[in-house]
């Protein structure tokens, strides 16, 4: 849909000045990151000059202490946030699929009601569900557990999950279901073995948008983990309320953070590109 | 996108060649359903619940029953003005700025032929990244002494204000870091509108000898309304969320003239003992949000070709 046409805005607006703005914009967009990267591999004496060093020896000292058994090792957290992420990204894609099948292939009452609840639960701000959520899973055991995390992930991404795959399945004509139906597989199997392969599309999109909310996520993870669940974004956040913590060391730490979302999206761009489109997410 | 929107839908009141099994479809649904209501809805329901009670974090069990107390007293509640009007003066400039840049850039995208694909791919990437990541990223760039932003006004001849302490130079650091996160996600949606308006009205248009302003005037802005709707409602119903981002580079401060009131809710429910009225902050965010909702689902459902 991108890449496919051409709309002719200002004709007269010279090839040049195009260019120009192009590269202005992928400046502006480009530069805080590569900032960033940047100082993670930049010694103390290098990040403290007060003239901006632009070229230099990469120094790994910040990405070796973490890796290292010790007090500076985040492989806890890491492990943390992979495996939650992970987690909730299957779990996501299940429950979104059978929703989103049900809502495709069924008419049933109450239908419109259900997804406008399930739309809402989407956009509503997540913040003023914390504190019953909160007493809820501490009633239940689940705070600072992955467990509790993959939950909450679940729940943030469903709704939007379960809106872009019925978006897909709607495409995806039901004679191909019917045609094995009539072969005597079940529903379910035709779920699996035909319906979501022909929209594996949204659900490479599903997965990249899940595993970043998750791996990303800071609000919920702040609040309820505190030693054995803490993940990335919240492990960062604290570093820098510390003493004595060099640049490097911070920067080396948001660059984890940084760099998986920017892989996937950027493995993903196309299922990604129409997904964002069509969903409309966060 | 507006196919996509439409497409979404349209496609619910018709009728789907289904067996007729009345159960089944339940079935399908009850899981996510079931996640949803423990992580969202009884999450939501219940803090309307606590909103018009007496209780505190620490003593949940302890509650009663005040009524619209706790909104009353927010009436009359000075830090809580003051946030609110952060979060509405933050959640208007940032917009504002997005809507403005992410024109520009979606125009831009769509004017250039081979590149555009991979452009569009860089372009998104600070959409992608933590907001608390990109807080960080932003701290570093404002910092004085040997930061990236400050070095570039002192070579331009700029003295430059200490941007997390100072006011107004705080508003510039808080709002610059969103809009740069942000924009991305409006110049996308932007983008789709403009790739998804006919070729054959711009032609029309040139024909009857109108310039180049002229066609974006009446063709193109008319054109990108919805799109431009849907980008502006989404982003409302981010910027009510506001927290990560805020609480990594200012965490509210200087005192709380940057706090946002999603910061103002945790800080209350977890640092201070007044439940009910926290709650009650909470429902104003809730409200707010489902405002947005209602409109954006108007507008969307307005979409629907009268079939």
């Amino acid at each position: 849909m991108i890449a496919r046409r051409v709309v002719h805005t200002p004709p007269r607006i010279g090839a040049v000045i195009r260019g120009v703005l192009l590269a202005v914009l992928l400046l502006y967009t480009l530069l805080p990151v590569v900032w960033m990267v940047g100082t993670s591999l930049k010694t103390r004496a290098l990040i403290l000059s007060t003239t901006p060093v632009l070229l230099f020896q990469p120094d790994l000292t910040a990405y070796q202490q973490f890796l290292s058994p010790g007090k500076s090792s985040i492989v806890l957290n890491l492990v943390n946030s992979l495996s939650t992420a992970l987690a909730s990204t299957a779990v996501t894609i299940v429950l979104g699929s059978l929703a989103a099948y049900g809502f495709s292939r069924y008419r049933f009452p109450g239908q419109r009601a259900l997804l406008l609840l399930m739309l809402a639960t989407r956009l509503l701000p997540p913040l003023t569900a914390v504190l019953p959520l909160f007493l809820l899973l501490n009633s239940w055991s689940l705070i600072d557990t992955r467990a509790g995390l993959i939950l909450i992930y679940t729940g943030l991404a469903v709704p939007l999950a379960t809106w872009m795959m019925k978006a897909f399945i709607d495409g995806i004509p039901v004679e191909y279901e019917e045609a094995a139906m009539i072969d005597g597989a079940s529903r379910l199997r035709v779920l699996g073995q035909i319906t979501l392969p022909l929209a594996a599309p949204g659900v490479v999109a599903v997965a990249i948008l899940t595993f970043v909310l998750a791996w990303n996520d800071f609000l919920f993870a702040f609040i309820f983990t505190s030693v054995n669940a803490r993940t990335m974004p919240v492990l960062l956040s604290q570093t820098v309320g510390e003493l004595d913590i060099s640049w490097q060391t911070l920067a080396s730490l948001a660059t984890i953070v940084i760099v998986p979302p920017i892989v996937l999206s950027l493995a993903g761009q196309k299922s990604l590109v129409r997904g964002l489109v069509g969903g409309g997410l966060k | 996108m507006q196919a996509v929107e439409r497409a979404r839908v349209s496609s619910l009141p018709r009728v789907r060649r289904a067996r007729r099994v009345p159960l089944a479809p339940y079935a399908f649904i009850a899981p996510a359903f079931a996640v949803l209501a423990i992580v969202l809805i009884y999450p939501m329901l219940q803090n309307i619940y606590l909103s018009l009670h007496t209780w505190s974090f620490a003593t949940p069990d302890k509650i009663s029953f005040v009524g619209l107390d706790n909104y009353l007293r927010l009436t009359t509640d000075p830090i809580f003005s003051e946030a609110f009007v952060f979060t509405m003066l933050f959640a208007a400039t940032t917009i504002a700025a997005e809507l403005a840049i992410g024109l520009g850039g979606a125009l831009l995208l769509a004017s250039i032929g081979r590149l555009r694909f991979l452009a569009t791919s860089i372009v998104l990437l600070p959409y992608m990244i933590a907001s608390i990541a990109v807080g960080l990223t932003w701290r570093l760039l404002w910092t004085s002494g040997f930061g990236l932003i400050n070095y570039l006004l002192l070579a331009v001849g700029i003295r430059p204000p200490a941007w997390l302490a100072d006011q107004p130079a705080v508003f510039f650091a808080v709002i610059i870091p969103e809009i740069w996160h942000s924009t991305p996600f409006v110049t996308l949606i932007l983008l789709a509108g403009l790739l998804s308006q006919p070729l054959d009205v711009y032609e029309a248009a040139r024909v009857d000898g109108a310039n180049a302003w002229q066609s974006f005037r009446s063709i193109t802005l008319p054109l990108l309304r919805p799109a431009l709707a849907v980008a502006l409602l989404f982003e409302t119903i981010y910027k009510l969320r506001v927290f990560d981002l805020v609480y990594i580079l200012t965490n509210g401060g200087p005192g709380t003239q940057t706090q946002p009131l999603g910061l103002l809710v945790y800080r209350r429910y977890f640092l201070y003992t007044d439940g009910g009225s926290t709650a009650a902050i909470s429902v104003v965010l809730l409200v707010l949000g489902l405002l947005t909702s209602v409109f954006y689902i108007r507008v969307v459902y307005r979409q629907e070709p009268a079939t």
